[in-house]
């Protein structure tokens, strides 16, 4: 699982330009899918257990990841650029990126500290006023190598820091994708898809087609979610704890879990022996928000995993947190084939 | 001229892969003592000056001028200055950084027992309020993440040890170059190269190169080399704020234009005399860089070294200085070591007549 996520960590895919990932996931998912399709927007879901009575299953995680989309070149070949997703201005400051399909590498530097003027120093240079550096001296020179509209993602190479935390850039929700492969590597025992899902980070907007192709009767979704627990593990503010399992999702932004699955999904964390903890706070979203209104609704749980410094080039997740995390999509999976889904 | 391009490009990708932060230059300073084989004599001093000496082998008349040519080796860091509970480290700035360059970044922190890479945190934008991003944090709120447990990071890490930006670096379009602590490892390049090249030529001085220390923290090491060595010349290579939007015109010097000479007090107008005519020999173009008091280089002190140091600058054009997306063209660093090269060999002792004052009236005998 460590060496598919460091593959699919340093691929290339902000939202609206997922195909190097979904390429990757083609190649991983093409011995045993019994079934791959890619849809008008760019999901891609692949089939398991098509043969299976049972609940039919759809398991979620995104593919794209925050970036940027060149928007204007100026005359002496500067790339200006808008965020796709949600960025931190502050973070941008000597970053180095990879621009358009040709992978062209970029940086984004600051003046001076030498040479800043009164408030300069102590002031947050606004993403607008930035540019991308790419070596081009002229409009045409920039132009003979990036287009406007060309896709822009950190420049960021994934590392392990020990046999636990490992750490690289879009494990929001490259993790998730993983993730997904990893459960399927056994057969399910009922039908699933698994659906890769494209711009997420701009609203949730692949996952409402494909909810509404694989129009299944409950869905999980696997994501990376937020996790300050640094530098103080113990401050209520930390939403989630880096190696302390699995996360489950009481309430979010973008919906509120239905309650029955999410009460299933609790009992098999415990009787599994699976360590979980609540995500302590309602704020941000996944697909989820849009999985859980398809058609006449469709009963959604996240299955997540704490992810630190989550939207900048370089994040951190534990490996024993997404063990744990497969482990208990498995189970869950047995169990509402077993139990089927509470109310249906 | 194709060779000292492509002989710059190989230095500056093998002296940035060192880190050097400033008084902790150790691992550059260990690879530059065994790459320097070309020269006479390599040797190094109290305060981690780095010399390799080139003697002169042709006569230079009545004396050989000994020509010290200085470029600093460390680059600007943080230092660990506390371990929180939750191995979250402290840290505070060696030398010129700003902080606005360092959330998110990645670094590496060089204990007792190796290199540990880490991220700087910051809170995601999902738990923060839009009037928070607009606010920088204080140094106090700045933290490493080493991804590791507590216990193994106490273990491991002690307040003191240095860290450096954890950054690789690339080539951009046009031969441009990009990464960190390209200050002042171009100018250490550039140097390097001109020596290689003048162990091959004709040169009636005796050239010491001088990877200096302690630059970024106020030219320290310099002070002492140039105490040590008494050298009749010196030029410090070093590098200059280049063109960028948002930078006047007249703040900077322009990139691929060529080497800038500074001018100004700190720089000997007779050295930068033959400097000029060093650049029409070698068919280089320069640019003007204007200094008014301070350059903040090694020149500085260099100058008022023991009785006193004709000192020149060359500076090579450098972008988003003190951040680890620091930018050169390869151009400028070749030209710079050309232009270094043939100075030397232009340096005889009558070039350098009425440099060092003259005695007017009386007798000391």
């Amino acid at each position: 699982m460590k060496e598919l996520l460091a593959q699919l960590s340093e691929a290339f895919g902000p939202s609206g330009c997922e195909d190097e990932v979904r390429d990757i996931l083609v190649a991983q998912l093409k011995p045993h899918a019994e079934s791959l399709e890619v849809d008008p927007l760019g999901n891609l879901i692949a089939a398991f257990g098509l043969g299976r009575s049972g609940p039919r299953a759809m398991i979620a995680a995104h593919m794209d990841e925050v970036g940027f989309i060149v928007d204007y070149i100026e005359d002496d070949g500067y790339l200006r650029f808008k965020k796709v997703g949600g960025i931190d201005d502050r973070i941008l400051p000597s970053t180095r990126v990879k621009v358009g399909p040709r992978r062209v590498p970029g940086v984004i530097g600051i003046k001076p500290k030498h040479l800043q003027k009164g408030k300069e120093a102590e002031s947050v240079v606004a993403s607008d006023d930035l540019l991308i550096d790419i070596g081009a001296r002229s409009k045409a020179e920039a132009q003979e190598l990036v287009s406007l509209g060309a896709y822009v993602a950190f420049d960021t190479a994934f590392h392990a820091h020990s046999d636990d935390v490992v750490g690289g850039k879009a494990l929001d929700d490259r993790a998730g994708c993983a993730m997904a492969v990893e459960a399927l590597r056994e057969p399910p025992p009922l039908p699933v898809a698994l659906a890769f899902t494209v711009q997420e980070e701009i609203g949730l907007r692949g996952a409402k087609v494909a909810a509404a192709r694989v129009a299944p009767d409950f869905a999980i979704v696997l994501e990376a979610t937020t996790c300050a627990d640094m530098p103080d593990p113990d401050s209520s503010k930390r939403a989630t704890r880096l190696g302390d399992g699995p996360v489950l999702t009481f309430q979010d932004a973008t919906s509120i879990p239905h309650r029955g699955l999410l009460e299933l999904l609790v009992r098999t964390a415990q009787d599994e022996g699976i360590r979980y903890q609540w995500k302590q706070t309602t704020a941000g979203g996944n697909d989820a928000g849009s999985i859980h209104l398809t058609g006449g609704g469709v009963p959604t749980v996240s299955i997540s995993l704490p992810c630190r410094y989550l939207h900048t080039p370089y994040s951190l997740i534990s490996l024993s947190d997404m063990k744990e995390a497969v482990r208990l999509v498995r189970a869950f999976l047995h169990r509402v084939a077993r139990e089927g889904v509470p109310g249906l | 001229m194709a060779d000292l391009r492509a002989r710059a490009a190989a230095l500056l990708e093998q002296l940035t892969s060192f880190p050097a932060v400033s008084g902790r230059e150790e691992p550059l300073r260990e690879f530059l003592k065994e790459h320097l084989t070309f020269v006479d004599e390599v040797w190094t001093d109290a305060l981690g000056n780095l010399y390799a000496r080139l003697k002169a082998n042709a006569s230079s008349g009545e004396k050989t001028p000994k020509l010290m040519l200085a470029a600093h080796m460390d680059e600007i860091g943080l230092v660990v200055t506390a371990i929180e509970k939750s191995g979250a480290l402290r840290v505070a700035p060696v030398g010129g950084v700003d902080l606005r360059n360092l959330l998110a970044a990645q670094v590496i922190v060089h204990t007792q027992g190796g290199p540990l890479p880490g991220v700087i945190g910051t809170i995601p934008p999902h738990l923060t309020q839009a009037k928070d991003r607009t606010q920088l944090p204080s140094w106090d709120d700045l933290y490493i993440d080493l991804g590791l447990d507590a216990e193994a990071v106490l273990s491991r890490v002690r307040p003191g040890d240095p860290v450096s930006m954890r950054r690789e670096g690339t080539w951009l379009a046009n031969g441009r170059y990009t990464g960190k602590a390209l200050d002042n490892r171009a100018g250490l390049a550039a140097a390097i190269a001109a020596c290689e090249a003048l162990a091959e030529r004709c040169r009636p001085a005796d050239v010491i190169l001088v990877a200096t220390a302690q630059e970024e923290v106020g030219m320290r090491g310099a002070v002492v080399a140039a105490q040590s060595l008494s050298p009749d010349v010196a030029i410090a290579i070093d590098v200059g704020f280049a063109d960028m939007p948002g930078l006047a015109r007249r703040e900077t010097i322009q990139m691929g234009k060529g080497p800038a000479l500074s001018i100004g007090a700190n720089i000997h107008p007779g050295v930068r005399e033959l400097l000029v005519q060093a650049a029409q020999e070698a068919e280089i173009d320069v640019q003007v860089e204007v200094l008014p008091a301070s350059s903040g280089t090694d020149a500085w002190p260099i100058q008022v070294a023991n009785q006193g140091v004709p000192t020149g600058i060359v500076s090579i054009p450098l972008r988003y200085m003190h951040s680890t997306v620091e930018v050169v063209d390869i151009a400028d660093v070749a030209q710079a070591a050309e232009l270094l090269a043939q100075f030397a060999a232009m340096l005889t002792a009558e070039r350098m007549g009425g440099w060092h004052g003259e005695r007017i009236t009386g007798s000391t005998e």
